[in-house]
């Protein structure tokens, strides 16, 4: 109890002003599609070579923890996650937005980030020794039967599982393209340079969720100038939120313990905490058609895994995502080297970091709140105007990625390659996700399956099981429920 | 029914182009358990199978499914009827999804050559006249308040390397 009295001791005005900045940083310009919280910090890191770790590393946390969390805001409002973790969230948040409420669906983002956030810092606090003695156990054959688990997962929250694995594996295989990262042989470059160095995620993030949507919407783009008489409300009302208490909490748990593990980050923490509540819904049919819950699951999973990623970043000296990556690099600058040792010999620096990432949270869900309104009369913009500019964004945006034309190209391929695979019903947010963890998937793969000397049974160690397991569980179960329903409808008619 | 016959045609396409690549690919010393074209062609193998799976499933509905005296090939293709009917009727919505993606691949050529500040001018120009607008003081205040916003958060905040000419 008094080490945790004792963490308050590193709060000062000053570090609380430069986080609020962050905060206030990451707000305005990630939710920007395009412009991400690794851009932002990385650019930022050079601006902290004057200042103290404490505050350098106080600033940069706001704007990770906005960062994530203000993805949601053009997934729900325009149905462009502003970074990966947000994917989940356009499948309700834009009909919720469609229909008038994009106010409230971006207040249940936000407190749900906020809860979400709060909610892993805690467990971390207390917690945070015996979680990296667990994330420390694991090995390739683990991570690949991770990466399996999460691929599963979001293919089963499509219609069909079959075109949802299609549609992953679509997306593994994109991850392919490019210079092998174990032989570094260079694959499926159709002869071209610009290939070699693969294709990277965010021009595809644009092109599949962005410029697919845009083009839906030109088709008819009269039909889909409606304006909605309000934005409706933006606080939920305590009512609703004491509705979604478990379903944050679940999903908060889901969140921080996907957030330990290094790689893993919060797309795969969305998914599966979307697909979790899914199941467990009394009504699993109404979720992609605009329900809280199918807002609150993925935004509550997405933030806790920014208290889980920096407990591999503190414990192990293993960056948990990018952004953390690029966090150990300024605390590196400052002089402190991050690992097992930094409990016992700079315990003021763990402290710094948790009460920060409190501070960010708060400071987030505030900001939030407010500037929700005015985020949200976006959707009654003339779309004449909008879509161009959003095009705008989505071509600035791809660009920026690595100052590289050749990302406009993939960007608009991805985005005529997304229509396409929307009309034939194979998922364009397992194909994401895919590409999100395929490079983990084969690495790991490829490592585990050399190291055991061409043995499968490294793919069945005790922790894989597990996981093995909860594939089957969360995959198959879902599939016999759905079977069973079906026939006892068919009976029922036969009845009648 | 068409779409899956298509989508299992491309799937058919992708997997012998990528079994053909991985073929090629050497397995070099220490990597003999899982080479370069190993994930791959696992890979290639799930799309085969998915293709066969798509094309069996279509191929049992054409035999077996029949609503009333329709066939189910039939009722696919007067869904594909109405779908040509659409697109034959809004033949201006079909051109503005080719004008706009066309309009961002000139766009992001002409970035490089004629610098951000006139290719974004006249990309939002033209993507406002193809999207329907035709108020002048929009089609020069936008681009213009765009322009100034882009500058400011991207060049002059995040120095993102974009290629201006003036600015």
């Amino acid at each position: 109890m008094s080490s945790i009295i004792s963490m308050f001791s590193v709060l000062s005005p000053m570090t609380v002003l430069l986080t609020f900045a962050g905060v206030v940083l990451g707000t305005v310009v990630c939710s920007i599609t395009g412009l991400t919280a690794t851009m932002e910090v990385a650019v930022l890191t050079s601006c902290t070579y004057g200042t103290e770790a404490a505050k350098a590393s106080a600033m940069l946390l706001g704007i990770f923890v906005c960062g994530v969390e203000v993805g949601s805001i053009s997934a729900i409002l325009l149905k462009v996650p502003g970074t990966s973790s947000a994917i989940m969230t356009t499948l309700d948040g834009y009909p919720m937005a469609q229909r008038g409420e994009g106010g409230t669906a971006i207040g249940i983002a936000t407190i749900s980030s906020f809860c979400g956030g709060i909610i892993s810092c805690i467990f971390l606090i207390l917690g945070c020794a015996k979680l990296a003695d667990i994330a420390a156990k694991f090995g390739y054959p683990e991570y690949f039967v991770i990466a399996l688990f999460g691929l599963c997962i979001i293919a089963n929250t499509g219609g069909s599982l079959l075109k949802g694995l299609l549609g992953a594996f679509l997306g593994v295989f994109s991850t392919m393209v490019g210079m092998d990262t174990l032989t570094g042989i260079t694959r499926f470059t159709l002869g071209s340079k610009s290939l070699i160095r693969g294709l990277e995620m965010v021009p595809i993030l644009i092109g599949l969720f962005g410029v697919s949507e845009i083009l839906n919407q030109l088709f008819d783009i009269k039909k889909n100038n409606i304006k909605h008489e309000s934005i409706g409300k933006v606080f939920p009302g305590w009512k609703l939120l004491n509705k979604l208490k478990w379903t944050i909490l679940r999903s908060s748990l889901i969140g921080t313990i996907v957030g330990v593990l290094p790689g893993a980050g919060g797309p795969i923490a969305a998914f599966v905490a979307y697909n979790t509540e899914q199941s467990l819904s009394k009504e699993p049919e109404k979720f992609g058609t605009g329900i809280p819950e199918g807002i609150s699951a993925p935004e509550s999973a997405n933030n806790a895994t920014v208290g889980g990623a920096l407990v591999p970043m503190l414990a192990l000296g293993v960056p948990g995502d990018g952004v953390t990556a690029i966090i150990m690099a300024a605390f590196a600058i400052h002089g402190f080297h991050l690992g097992p040792t930094i409990f016992s010999e700079s315990p003021e620096i763990v402290s710094t970091v948790y009460i920060y990432t409190i501070v960010a949270n708060i400071f987030m869900v505030t900001i939030g709140l407010i500037a929700a309104r005015y985020f949200a009369r976006l959707v009654n913009t003339d779309k004449t105007i909008l879509i161009p500019i959003i095009l705008m964004a989505c071509v600035i945006g791809s660009y920026a990625a690595s100052n590289n034309v050749f990302d406009v190209y993939v960007m608009i391929f991805f985005g005529v390659l997304g229509f396409l695979m929307e009309k034939v019903g194979v998922s364009t947010s397992a194909f994401v996700l895919g590409q999100v963890l395929g490079d983990l998937m084969e690495t790991n793969f490829r490592s585990a399956f050399t190291m055991s000397q061409g043995s499968w049974s490294i793919f069945f160690r005790p922790i894989t099981m597990v996981f093995w397991a909860l594939t089957v569980i969360m995959v198959v179960v879902p599939q016999i429920n759905k079977i069973v329903k079906k026939k006892k409808a068919k009976a029922t008619d036969a009845q009648k | 029914m068409i779409g899956n016959f298509i989508l299992s045609a491309v799937l058919l396409i992708l997997s012998g182009y990528i079994l053909t690549e991985s073929a090629s690919f050497p397995n070099l010393g220490g990597s003999t358990f899982a080479g370069p074209g190993f994930f791959p062609s696992l890979c290639a193998g799930f799309f085969i199978f998915g293709a066969v799976v798509i094309l069996i499933m279509e191929i049992y509905r054409i035999v077996t499914v029949r609503e009333g005296d329709k066939t189910y090939v039939q009722m696919e293709m007067e869904k594909v009827s109405a779908v040509w009917a659409r697109i034959k009727g809004n033949v201006v919505g079909v051109a503005r999804m080719v004008a706009l993606p066309v309009l961002m691949f000139a766009y992001g050529r002409l970035l490089k050559v004629w610098g951000f500040e006139i290719s974004t001018f006249l990309f939002l120009v033209l993507g406002m006249l193809v999207c329907g607008q035709r108020k002048i003081k929009y089609l020069i205040i936008v681009p213009l308040v765009a322009l100034v916003i882009v500058y400011l958060i991207f060049i002059r905040f995040l120095h993102v390397s974009i290629p201006t000419m003036f600015l």
